[in-house]
């Protein structure tokens, strides 16, 4: 029954063989050719004032076959299954700048940069795809066409149309090098807004003053260079799917069609997307202030910043309930607003030693970055948004008050130990020995009311980290280097959902070694609840079980690298051999138990920060390598 | 030379300026846009989108099996007919359906509510769409005659959306074609009663229709459904006079229900015969999709080394299999003495006793036995000798039968399954058919009295299924097969029970059960009597309490979670 599988094991459930997985992946093929250039005409119209047009075009052509293969050790796999999907599309864009620029130096002090100018942006694509099963020959790519295909033959294509339109002005301005001013305005056109919403205007200043320069530093010598900075600015994000305004309308015969007659399908059409009039730009304003130094002879060097940074009218696909939207997609609306406050801090040191052949070099390097991320209001309409769902869980929220993505569901305070337990303790509907038992937060009146149910819910965890970190070191002597590279996060939590399937047996199939020391009778001080198939739905819910603390601290890199005495064996003609060994993700300390604690995020409606879905886990490397320089 | 240089940039740049709005102004691409359909034809595509909701299916295929047609989860697993099947950990919030322990954070509750919403709104948009058209002073109009008949083609299904989506939830949004923006259809709450709505859309269905189909086209709604719906309605209100009258229009201008074969009901190749009332269209689609086919009942594809095999979900129960027992006279047990001694076919045997299990022919079954239930030694449809356990995913959990309306031959297989997936299949479900209303009218005759008609009804029922041929084990009858006429009615009670006790051998499996236990008020003492019994056979059933609220369902959750407050849950969840 397949060469992965075995034969078919019993209690093995519906999951795929992960090494079959990848060797059926064997013959699937992704080309990507993409070309670009871009021509420019520039005039000088009197001294210091140039007029500049740039025309840019994007070129970019894909196709992809992918050919599916059976499954048979999957408990519902299938023997037949050989499907082959091809698709071929091309995607365009043209950008094209006018810019008009003046730039003067006024006795010698006053550097003054004036530009305005437009931008256009058209963006367009098309992609055909199709489909076929089950073809005569098994296995071999070239049998593999659509017209080979015996069944199952579809198509389809679909692409789409998008342009923008900037129009904006840029003052520069430096005082000796000692004193920078910047400001810039632009209004941006966006054709994913409706005609009353397409554009939005955002201006930005910065001003920055170079202290080291000013004579009353000049006799310091400890201090190389030294430059406040500070800056506000305002951006624009309008990346949602086009024509979130209209209501578009679909016939297609998976969504709308009937046998009408019994026995063919005749088309019919149905919303199939729904509208926003008022949907408009996401904005991000920003402050920041900031420090360069560098001292002590450039040994020590480093910034400081400090920011705070304001997004509103955030753009989300809030889902609406389906008295209002059926089946249809539901639009993107501006949402509500969120704050981003915080500190980076960069400190190297550098240390070199010239002295005689012992030539004895070294950095070190450390960042530490603190952000705080809090939704701070949701558009009237929105009271809180939960997100993040797979099968029966929602992992996330979007709330006031509360970062982003947070993760939402029950808190675990204990296991009931008994039928007294349940009883004398808040509980749900089925509560049964062995169980979580859920914290009573509140009720139907805001109160807790003993009993558990979705008014219970609360925040049981952040993906977002106290604070990151990294760490560089890098080290010469004589002909030997030395490179590592640390970093990591401290204090965000991580959304396991894989425990849904490994510790709550939501399925078939392999379970996790946590289960030996679940909860029992015997083994009361457990906090893992009892594995019981039978158990009320509520148990399966999103709970603090699923949540675990993130922080991690990992080597990502370590290097070692000997540079050959080339100079005087190839005269000349190779100037640096070096061969060097290195090693990438070499360690990790971390409490977190699933597969990688560097979670990427998981993409449903939107971004679900710190969920992990049992990703493939970043790899080992270790490479042995050459560098030549001729 | 250098002037043209400077001209050209700025004649194109104040070209662009100039015309920037324009240059926003990109179009939709391969979607329709609502000034695209101001035409008599978008408003017929519109009817036909609608009508697409009666598979219960937007579109996809997985995940659509509470929204069925056939209703078999909320209808019959959650009553005594059926048990989910397969294996316990499969599609486990199906568990709690069949146990009474739904929370409204189960996942087959919005698939319900989102696709009998999206049917609200395809008949909504079609009504706005047709007042568009007929009130523009265009040419592309329609007569009046079709446009009131589209009006009542579409308030039909909107009535049977809505009919479907109170039986499950009770306390629903009403939304009519007068609320056009999205805005606003997001703000209705759940506080008032819909019967009054529905029954309007029937009443102008039955004033408007046609006893032939409009069109010509067998898949759309006629008088014969509008009545018979609107017969229904009334009878879940317990208005059994006015129901009756409904009913009888239709069984009096319909042909005799005994010159339609039973089985021609679940015959791919008889579908859309005279029998159908209202019916849900399925195919497969010419390029093999299953989107327009019979994606609710597709996990009751069964299991293993079946012909068609899937899931192995929707197993008949222990008891309903004994229900089709008679007595020597050829009638049922009413008093529920057939589950003594019970017949269950080779489950709990083992070793040499399992291997050589023979199938015992001499029990006496009514003959819809075998065309409802598949078991151990007997022909499966043309499929061969049923073998037991080895179509069937886990017989101590689910049992050891398994259902058989809702599959098809294996002749008809080619061009009737979808490749790749050939649990999805294009037969067609019926929602109501015409024993259905000769039950129902048997219904409200002892209601109101007149048993006689009640008898009369219920054994032309009877007298059908005595024409069935013999179902075959090993070349001969499977069972001895007997069902006869009733002699009498001797009083009220004894009719009312042989009314509902044929519904339940008539239309088991086919998504009633549950809803009528409800209507009839007895949901609690039998299922929880049913669940009792089955216990002791298959470890999916258990002692359970069923509480008032059990009788409907939560309103779901995420559409809680979404409507900002618009909606309130239902009482006791």
């Amino acid at each position: 029954m397949g060469n992965f599988g075995g034969s078919r094991g019993s209690g093995l459930g519906n999951a795929d063989n992960p090494l079959a997985v990848l060797y059926r992946a064997k013959d699937n093929v992704n080309t990507d050719n993409q070309f670009f250039g871009s021509a420019f005409a520039d005039l000088n119209v009197v001294k210091g004032l140039n007029l500049k047009t740039v025309y840019g075009v994007r070129y970019d052509n894909y196709t992809s076959i992918n050919i599916g293969y059976p499954n048979p050790e999957r408990s519902e796999g299938s023997y037949d299954n050989n499907p082959l999907n091809e698709a071929q599309g091309y995607a365009t864009e043209w950008t094209w700048t006018n810019t008009l620029t003046y730039k003067n130096k006024f006795n010698d002090k006053h550097d003054l940069t004036l530009l305005a100018g437009t931008e256009a942006v058209e963006s367009q694509g098309r992609v055909v795809s199709g489909t076929g099963n089950n073809f005569f020959i098994f296995g071999d790519i070239n049998y593999y066409y659509l017209s080979a295909a015996s069944k199952g033959l579809s198509s389809s294509s679909n692409g789409y149309v998008s342009s923008l339109f900037s129009v904006f002005a840029r003052a520069d301005y430096n005082f000796y090098d000692k004193y920078l001013l910047s400001a810039t305005i632009r209004r941006d056109g966006s054709s994913n807004f409706g005609p009353n919403n397409r554009y939005g205007n955002f201006p930005a200043a910065s001003a920055a003053w170079r202290v080291s320069n000013e004579n009353f530093l000049k006799g310091v010598s400890w201090i190389n260079d030294l430059k406040l900075r500070a800056g506000y600015g305002s951006t624009g994000n309008q990346t949602i799917p086009s024509f979130q305004f209209l209501k578009r309308y679909q016939s297609a015969i998976n969504s709308s069609s009937y046998p009408i007659d019994g026995t063919s399908a005749a088309s019919g059409i149905w919303t199939s997307n729904y509208d926003n009039p008022d949907v408009k730009w996401e904005q991000l304003k920003s402050w920041n202030l900031g420090l360069d130094f560098a001292v002590a002879s450039n040994k020590i060097d480093g910034s400081f910043d400090w920011y705070s940074r304001k997004t509103t009218d955030m753009l989300y696909p809030v889902p609406l309930p389906a008295q209002g939207v059926g089946g249809g997609a539901s639009p993107y609306v501006n949402i509500g607003s969120m704050s981003n406050k915080g500190l980076e801090l960069t400190l190297n040191y550098h240390h070199n030693s010239t002295a005689g052949k012992e030539a004895f070099k070294f950095d070190i390097g450390g960042n530490i970055s603190r952000n705080v991320n809090l939704v701070t209001e949701l558009a009237p309409t929105v009271k809180q948004q939960l997100y993040g769902g797979i099968r029966s869980l929602q992992t996330s929220i979007i709330v006031p008050n509360q970062p982003f993505g947070a993760f939402y569901g029950y808190k675990i305070t204990g296991i009931y130990q008994n039928a007294e337990d349940i009883d004398n303790r808040p509980s749900y509907a089925d509560a049964r020995i062995g169980g979580p038992v859920y914290a009573d937060i509140s009720g139907p009146d805001g109160t807790p009311d003993g009993v558990i149910d979705a008014n219970d819910r609360t925040v049981i965890g952040s993906p977002h980290p106290e604070f990151i970190y990294s760490l560089s070191f890098n080290t010469s002597y004589r002909n030997f280097d030395l490179s590592m590279f640390f970093n990591g996060s401290q204090g965000n939590d991580i959304f396991d959902v894989t425990r849904y399937y490994t510790d709550f047996s939501a399925f078939d199939g392999a379970v996790s070694t946590r289960m030996l020391d679940a909860w029992s009778p015997t083994n009361t001080e457990s906090m893992t609840p009892s594995p019981y198939r039978n158990r009320p739905a509520l148990e399966l819910q999103a709970n603090s079980y699923y949540v675990q603390d993130g922080s991690y601290f990992r080597m990502k890199l370590l290097q070692i690298g000997y540079s050959l005495p080339v100079a005087n064996i190839f005269k000349d003609r190779i100037k640096n051999l070096r061969i060097y060994a290195s090693g990438s993700n070499l360690f990790t300390v971390t409490k977190y138990s699933g597969l990688d604690p560097e979670v990427t995020q998981f993409s449903s409606d939107f971004t679900a920060p710190g969920v992990d879905l049992g990703v493939y886990p970043s790899s080992r490397q270790f490479i042995i390598g050459l560098n030549a320089t001729f | 030379m250098k002037k043209a240089y400077i001209i050209l940039p700025v004649i194109l740049t104040l070209l662009i300026l100039s015309c920037g709005k324009g240059f926003l102004d990109t179009d939709p691409q391969g979607v329709i846009i609502d000034e695209q359909l101001k035409t008599t034809k978008a408003v017929e595509a519109s009817l036909i989108g609608a009508y697409g909701i009666l598979n219960g299916n937007i579109n996809g295929t997985w995940g659509n099996y509470s929204s069925g047609p056939s209703q078999w989860l909320y209808g019959e697993v959650a009553a005594d007919n059926a048990h989910k099947g397969s294996n316990s950990g499969d599609q486990s919030p199906m568990n709690d359906i069949e146990l009474h322990r739904v929370g409204p954070t189960n996942d087959n509750l919005p698939t319900m509510w989102r696709v009998y919403y999206e049917g609200i709104i395809r008949c909504n948009k079609t009504l706005q769409l047709l007042k568009t058209v007929q009130e523009s002073d265009a040419n592309d109009r329609f007569s009046d005659e079709r446009a009131t008949q589209i009006e009542a083609e579409a308030k039909l299904l909107r009535g049977h959306y809505y009919f479907f989506l109170k039986r499950v939830f009770v306390n629903i949004p009403y939304l009519d074609e007068t609320i056009t923006s999205t805005a606003d259809a997001v703000k209705v709450p759940n506080t008032i009663d819909v019967d009054p709505m529905i029954e309007a859309d029937f009443k102008f269905a039955v004033d408007n229709l046609e006893y032939t189909k409009p069109l010509g086209e067998v898949g759309r709604v006629d008088k014969y459904a509008a009545e018979a719906y609107l017969g229904k309605l009334y009878l879940y209100q317990k208005k059994y006079p006015e129901a009756l009258v409904l009913f009888k229009n239709v069984i009096t201008n319909k042909a005799p229900l005994t010159d339609m074969p039973f089985q021609n009901n679940f015959d791919i190749n008889t579908e859309n015969g005279p029998e159908g009332i209202l019916v849900a269209q399925n195919i497969i689609n010419d390029d093999g999709s299953g989107d327009n086919g019979n994606v609710g009942d597709m996990l009751a594809g069964l299991y293993n080394s079946a012909p068609i095999s899937c899931c192995g979900f929707y197993q008949p129960s222990v008891d309903l299999a004994n229900a089709y027992k008679v007595n020597a006279s050829g009638l049922p047990l009413l008093d529920n003495s057939y589950r003594t001694n019970p017949y269950k076919s080779d489950l709990g045997l083992s070793g040499a006793a399992k291997t050589n299990y023979q199938v015992n022919k001499t029990l006496a079954f009514d003959p819809r036995l075998d065309y409802t239930i598949g078991r151990r030694g007997v022909s499966y449809r043309d499929w061969g000798t049923m073998p037991g356990d080895d179509w069937i995913r886990d017989p101590a959990y689910g049992g050891p039968f398994v259902a058989v309306k809702q599959m098809i031959d294996k002749s008809d297989f080619s061009g009737n399954t979808s490749p790749g997936t050939t649990n999805i299949t294009g037969l067609n479900v019926n929602i109501i058919r015409l024993a259905d209303v000769y039950l129902m009218a048997a219904e409200c005759a002892v209601e109101t009295n007149d048993l006689t008609y009640a008898r009369n009804r219920v054994n032309d029922v009877r007298n059908r299924a005595s024409s069935l041929p013999a179902v075959t084990a090993g070349g001969t009858p499977a069972a001895a097969y007997d069902v006869n006429p009733y002699a009498s009615f001797p009083n009220q009670e004894y009719a009312r029970n042989a009314v509902r006790f044929e519904r339940r051998l008539e239309l088991a499996m086919e998504g009633h059960r549950f809803y009528d236990l409800v209507r009839w008020g007895i949901a609690k003492t039998v299922i929880e009597d049913y669940q009792d019994f089955e216990k002791d056979f298959v470890s999916s059933s258990q002692t359970i309490t069923f509480e008032d609220k059990d009788t409907y369902y939560p309103i779901p959750q995420e559409q809680m979670d979404r409507s900002g407050g618009a909606l309130t849950q239902n009482d006791g969840y």
